[in-house]
């Protein structure tokens, strides 16, 4: 399973302006309905809130990997989000996150959702990835990055 | 280059498990470590470390924010920390887990001084008032019996000269060390039970002891009674406000001396002298067989329970006629005492695929406590292996102990190891000696090697 196969360059928002987490998640799976991903992006956004009210999603280094099962959720997908300034998401190391990624998955999905997280969560750790993520100039060089950082570590 | 093994795991199972892996796996290639690492996540165990990659492995590291079953990694250091210390820095966590897992013969002899310690802060009751009493007279002892050995290098009567260098070491060693050890010992007794006044009578009644001749036996009773003595009556005897301050300095030391004394005197002196009397007669004309048998027992005594209390009645009976001249039951506690480090540490040399490299590098520092006679040095081999190590050092300190007895070795200090060996007649039959002592570790390391499992054949077949 490939992370950047989750990916399309239309759910890859770079320069969003949001001020809170709740605007990024909505931004995001507004992009995720319009590809047929999410089903019904309320529903949805509801199920993202009860799972980061068990414990935050901001893993650190700027970085928060929202997520959710949901009845809501047609098939599983990613959205990524950069913003403008760093929002507070109660991340574990205090750092404010400017990088989201955002993953759907339908309920009986458990594998590619657990696989997408571990693995996303195995790419952030290394800094050179975080940093290509942050130079980014479009949508293409994200999906770039993140292909050529799964080869590296797979 | 070390090889690691480790284990993530989180709360959630997620991001955190995967997180930590990375970062210990970026960490170690940094470093120019092999690592494996099995990831305990929501999805399952990943990466599932096998019986090989832990017995192959230098060091455990358990990244995890939950409890890990650290059963099959038994044997190996571990070093735990979390998650986040694992995210943050995993080169570090490597570093520090490397740093503390290292065996090192240093950080063994510390952790037997640290296991001495426990066992003389838990040791309670009378056996703790006993030990407190022989814990001091061991230097006094030490410095008269060298003194006394020092003496004899001028020739064995040369001390008859008055006014020779060898008289003066003889009076220093015989005439004041000795002749202090058994007050001191009933003084620390006392001291142990009943704290500042228990000292003078203790001390009173132990040099009583001492001049009726009833010995170190005497020595112990006369604490025994001083303390519980000074004990009870500071207890019991109310003064008036301002009379108190008489109490420590007048009326404690004067009552609780004269019922010791006139206890001494009167009731208990004499039949303990008449025992230290036969005991000593037998031990000093003991056929060649009994004195086999006697070295036999206490060489067992020494090395069952390894510096604990059978181990420390074996060694104060020793210690307690050393005060009546009788030196060779002393030799044969000491040699089965250096026996049961010695032996392991001979085994870990000679049959070193029955041992892991941090027991190897552990046996290096259970040679240098055994040539210190310090017996608690088999701990750790002991205590990860009970019933196979425990009756192999048994065994060997009951050879040394009955060897020695029967060559007649004898010793004139109650410490040392083999630093005491040079030193001109501080032993007697120092040749024996030293045989002896070889062939009780020799017994040891045989035997454990013997019934020890190959540490490799797991490995062998894994494979």
């Amino acid at each position: 399973m490939n992370i950047k196969d989750l990916l399309s360059e239309k759910r890859i928002l770079l320069g969003l302006n949001a001020g809170t987490k709740e605007e990024v998640w909505k931004a995001l799976a507004e992009r995720m309905h319009e590809e047929g991903i999410v089903e019904d992006v309320q529903a949805y956004l509801d199920d993202v809130a009860s799972r980061e009210k068990q414990g935050t999603t901001g893993v650190g280094f700027g970085v928060a990997i929202p997520h959710a099962k949901s009845d809501a959720v047609r098939q599983a997908g990613l959205a990524m989000a950069r913003t403008t300034k760093g929002i507070d998401v109660g991340s574990l190391d205090g750092t404010l996150a400017d990088v989201f990624f955002l993953i759907a998955a339908p309920k009986d999905a458990d594998k590619i959702y657990l696989q997408t997280l571990s693995k996303l969560a195995r790419l952030l750790m290394y800094e050179e990835f975080r940093e290509s993520l942050r130079k980014a100039k479009d949508s293409r060089e994200v999906i770039d990055t993140i292909e050529k950082m799964e080869e590296k570590i797979s | 280059m070390a090889k690691i093994v480790a284990v993530t795991a989180c709360p959630t199972g997620i991001a955190h498990t995967y997180m930590a892996a990375e970062s210990l796996k970026v960490g170690a290639q940094k470093l120019g470590h092999e690592i494996k690492i099995e990831t305990m996540g929501s999805a399952g165990v990943e990466n599932r470390l096998t019986d090989d990659d832990i017995s192959q492995a230098d060091v455990v590291i358990i990244a995890a924010d939950t409890n890990v079953d650290t059963d099959r990694f038994a044997g190996k250091p571990i070093y735990m920390t979390s998650t986040g210390l694992a995210i943050k820095d995993g080169a570090a966590v490597i570093n520090e887990a490397l740093s503390k897992a290292k065996v090192t013969v240093a950080k063994e002899v510390a952790k037997i001084e640290e296991i001495k310690a426990q066992r003389s802060a838990q040791r309670s009751g009378v056996y703790k008032h006993l030990m407190t009493g022989v814990s001091y007279i061991i230097p006094v002892v030490v410095a008269g019996g060298l003194c006394i050995a020092l003496s004899f290098a001028f020739g064995i009567h040369a001390a008859e000269q008055e006014g020779s260098l060898a008289a003066a070491l003889m009076r220093i060693g015989g005439g004041a060390a000795f002749a202090l050890m058994v007050p001191v010992l009933a003084g620390y007794i006392a001291y142990s039970i009943a704290d500042r006044p228990g000292l003078t009578p203790g001390l009173i009644g132990g040099m009583l002891a001492s001049q009726i001749g009833a010995g170190f036996l005497g020595g112990i009773i006369a604490g025994f009674i001083a303390g519980y003595v000074a004990l009870g009556l500071k207890k019991s005897i109310k003064l008036p406000k301002s009379l108190e301050g008489l109490m420590p300095v007048l009326v404690l030391p004067l009552i609780s001396s004269l019922i010791t004394g006139l206890l001494m005197i009167y009731v208990i002196g004499t039949p303990v002298k008449g025992i230290m009397d036969w005991l000593t007669f037998r031990l000093n004309t003991m056929s060649t067989t009994n004195a086999a048998i006697l070295g036999l027992a206490l060489g067992a005594m020494m090395a069952v329970d390894m510096g604990g209390p059978v181990n420390k009645v074996a060694y104060a009976f020793a210690v307690g006629l050393l005060g009546s001249n009788t030196f060779e039951p002393m030799a044969a506690v000491m040699a089965a005492g250096m026996t049961p480090p010695l032996g392991i540490a001979l085994s870990t040399f000679i049959a070193k695929n029955k041992y892991t490299k941090e027991e190897r590098e552990a046996g290096k520092a259970a040679l240098v406590l055994g040539m210190s006679f310090i017996t608690e040095g088999a701990i750790p081999f002991a205590a990860a292996d009970p019933l196979r190590v425990i009756p192999s050092i048994i065994a060997g300190s009951a050879v040394a102990g009955a060897l020695s007895m029967s060559f007649h070795c004898a010793l004139r200090a109650p410490h040392g190891g083999i630093f005491v060996l040079p030193i001109p007649n501080a032993v007697e039959n120092l040749g024996f000696y030293i045989i002896a002592i070889l062939a009780g570790s020799i017994v040891t390391a045989l035997l454990v090697s013997l019934l020890k499992p190959n540490k490799n054949v797991n490995v062998v077949n894994a494979k």
